[in-house]
């Protein structure tokens, strides 16, 4: 029998869907809150919005209520896992979760089930969370290219601040569950900006680790020596209490940090005096809007002590560097499907015909794409090493349309984005503002490998003197 | 012994040498004697750098050319008969935008020094080794 406690508990309204992790949290830890509950709280939300947003691909409702049951129980007799304990989530559709489909979002792997679960899924299970679904996704991760929001085998996910306009990709479908507070944080992956601009279109919180930091394991491979798993999330202390979940050596993926480099521990928000460095050439063109809300970021740091000061990022070919590795290692990772034909069964036309060119990228390309690696990550970690983070605007854009064609609407460089994924180094986005269409801004915090602290720790302070990651989507 | 050959007082690599040597096979345009005018355009193409005369700007741009078509030959000789007419446009218009790729690659400068960042663990983790992820 429950205490008496938990029989008052009534069944948490809509606002309790959009606290941080770490406030629910600890209303569960302090039995104000029933796991169960939130979790119904949470399915029934998403059973009624996932039409609407195209966000999720399965809703995993048997497991996440006995999760949450057994979460209730072992609260309830006192053991208290941490601060995920009861936390409903959403896992991208390229984790392997036992029992469920893991479609990787395409057409071809629809019928995909693996029996066992990825190391991140374990990790969370560990800890006590609650699995709500697997979250929608571009196909493949965008390994084989993609024009069109569309290029999913459950459709465009719709953005919570406008539904005409997409939430980006590929981790489409965690950045339009966070928003929209369909669970309290979702796993996303990046390669290249699938972390990133989903949570800056968004208006949530997306940390991508330092390479090698969460495993891989029991996750699709796009790029072996680019792919990584991090949260999206309310707020960057969240991202920092679930990156301390994920985090970890494991053996099963060969680019595992080694045990002590590969662990994270967060304390928490804390008082830093922090040295900023502002790029001045992540963006060759920026809206006005964005501009003027990452100023005003800026300027909120400064008041809070920061010392910001200009700065660059090295020139170099780093983003044709990056570019090729993604398209050989694609090519590789994907040969099967390439050579079989069933690349035809795609959804997007650029999709169903790019690996057949990337086939052809000459070996000793990739090598010396890989010796403009090496050099990206010297020049990239001079720069880094004078500063605690580096920050510029996430996007130099805010969400595209829905039926934007994207090679022609986000055709420009992306150099922060290109040589932060080239070198492996962490970075976060956090919302800073709106547009004049009423569309989010983020602001981007990267750091030196293995820094995630650091960039956590610029995105706290930011946030302890703002509320843009309080805001929520108009949603009807 | 055979001397080396220079470009603007510059050793040039093996790798320039091989990739002079595929540019030559493929356009067969002219006798490559190391030194003279046809092995320097030959060789700024193959590096993706300019080159100051008109006729050496044709040379590259026929070289750059020749890299394309072999490379959309060779989808269409595995694939071709998968391929609508349309994907063959599109196939071809790729091939066009990966060579604009490669060539901002290959215009940067390396030296044999300049070590890939591949690593390879001589010593693999193996104290919980699982099987690998199947379908």
């Amino acid at each position: 029998m429950l205490p008496a406690v938990e029989k008052k508990k009534a069944a948490p309204g809509e606002d309790i869907l959009y606290l941080s992790v770490r406030e629910l949290g600890k209303r569960i830890r302090l039995r104000q809150l029933s796991p169960v509950a939130l979790a119904e709280s949470y399915l029934a939300r998403s059973e009624r919005l996932n039409a609407q947003f195209n966000a999720y691909a399965t809703l995993t409702r048997d497991l996440a209520l006995e999760q949450a049951q057994a979460a209730e129980k072992e609260i309830a007799a006192g053991h208290y896992r941490g601060p995920l304990h009861g936390i409903p989530y959403a896992a991208k559709d390229l984790l392997a979760v036992k029992g469920y489909p893991t479609t990787w979002g395409a057409k071809p792997f629809a019928d995909q089930s693996f029996d066992y679960d990825a190391t991140v899924i374990e990790k969370l299970n560990k800890a006590g969370a609650v699995l709500i679904g697997k979250a929608a996704m571009i196909e493949l991760a965008g390994g084989m290219g993609y024009r069109f929001a569309s290029a999913s085998l459950t459709g465009p996910a719709k953005n919570p601040w406008n539904e005409g306009c997409w939430t980006c990709g590929s981790s489409s479908g965690s950045g339009a569950i966070v928003s929209a507070a369909m669970a309290a944080f979702a796993i996303g992956t990046e390669t290249w900006g699938s972390i990133i601009c989903p949570s800056g279109f968004c208006g949530i919180s997306g940390l991508r680790p330092t390479f090698g930091r969460v495993s891989r394991y029991g996750a699709m491979a796009l790029a072996y020596s680019l792919d990584k798993i991090g949260p999206m999330a309310r707020s960057a202390d969240d991202c920092g209490l679930i990156l301390a979940v994920l985090a970890g050596h494991d053996s099963k993926d060969r680019s595992s940090l080694p045990g002590d480099e590969a662990a994270f521990e967060y304390g928490g928000p804390a008082p830093q005096k922090l040295k900023i460095g502002w790029l001045t050439n992540a963006w060759k063109k920026i809206d006005p809007d964005i501009d003027t809300a990452t100023q005003g970021a800026i300027a909120v740091l400064e008041k809070q002590g920061a010392v910001v000061e200009d700065a660059q990022l090295p020139e170099g070919p780093f983003d044709a560097a990056a570019g090729t590795i993604i398209n050989v290692e694609g090519a590789a990772a994907f040969r099967d499907l390439i050579e079989s034909g069933k690349v035809a069964e795609l959804t997007d036309p650029l999709g169903r015909i790019s690996g057949y060119i990337n086939q052809q990228i000459p070996a000793d390309d990739y090598m010396r794409a890989q010796q403009l690696r090496g050099i990206c990550q010297q020049k990239m970690d001079e720069l880094l090493a004078n500063y605690d983070v580096v920050a510029a605007p996430t996007l130099p854009v805010a969400a595209s349309a829905l039926d934007a064609n994207i090679e022609k609407e986000l055709n420009f460089p992306d150099p922060i984005g290109g040589m932060g994924n080239l070198c492996g180094f962490p970075a976060i986005s956090v919302p800073c503002g709106f547009t004049s269409a009423k569309l989010p801004i983020g602001i981007l915090f990267a750091a030196r490998v293995r820094e995630d602290a650091k960039a956590l720790a610029a995105a706290n302070l930011y946030q302890a003197h703002s509320d843009w990651h309080t805001k929520r989507p108009p949603i009807s | 012994m055979r001397k080396e050959p220079v470009k603007d007082g510059k050793k040039l690599t093996r790798r320039d040498f091989a990739r002079t040597a595929v540019v030559a096979a493929a356009t067969a345009t002219a006798a490559l004697t190391p030194g003279s005018e046809a092995w320097a355009r030959h060789i700024a193409a193959a590096n993706g750098t300019p080159v100051p005369n008109h006729a050496g700007a044709d040379d590259a741009a026929s070289t750059r050319q020749a890299e394309i078509d072999g490379r959309v030959a060779d989808v269409f000789r595995r694939y071709g008969d998968r391929l609508s007419a349309e994907q063959k446009t599109e196939v071809r218009r790729l091939a066009g935008e990966l060579q604009k790729s490669l060539d901002k690659l290959r215009a940067y400068p390396l030296g044999n020094g300049d070590q890939p960042a591949t690593v390879l663990r001589v010593v693999p983790d193996l104290t919980e080794v699982r099987r690998a992820p199947r379908r």
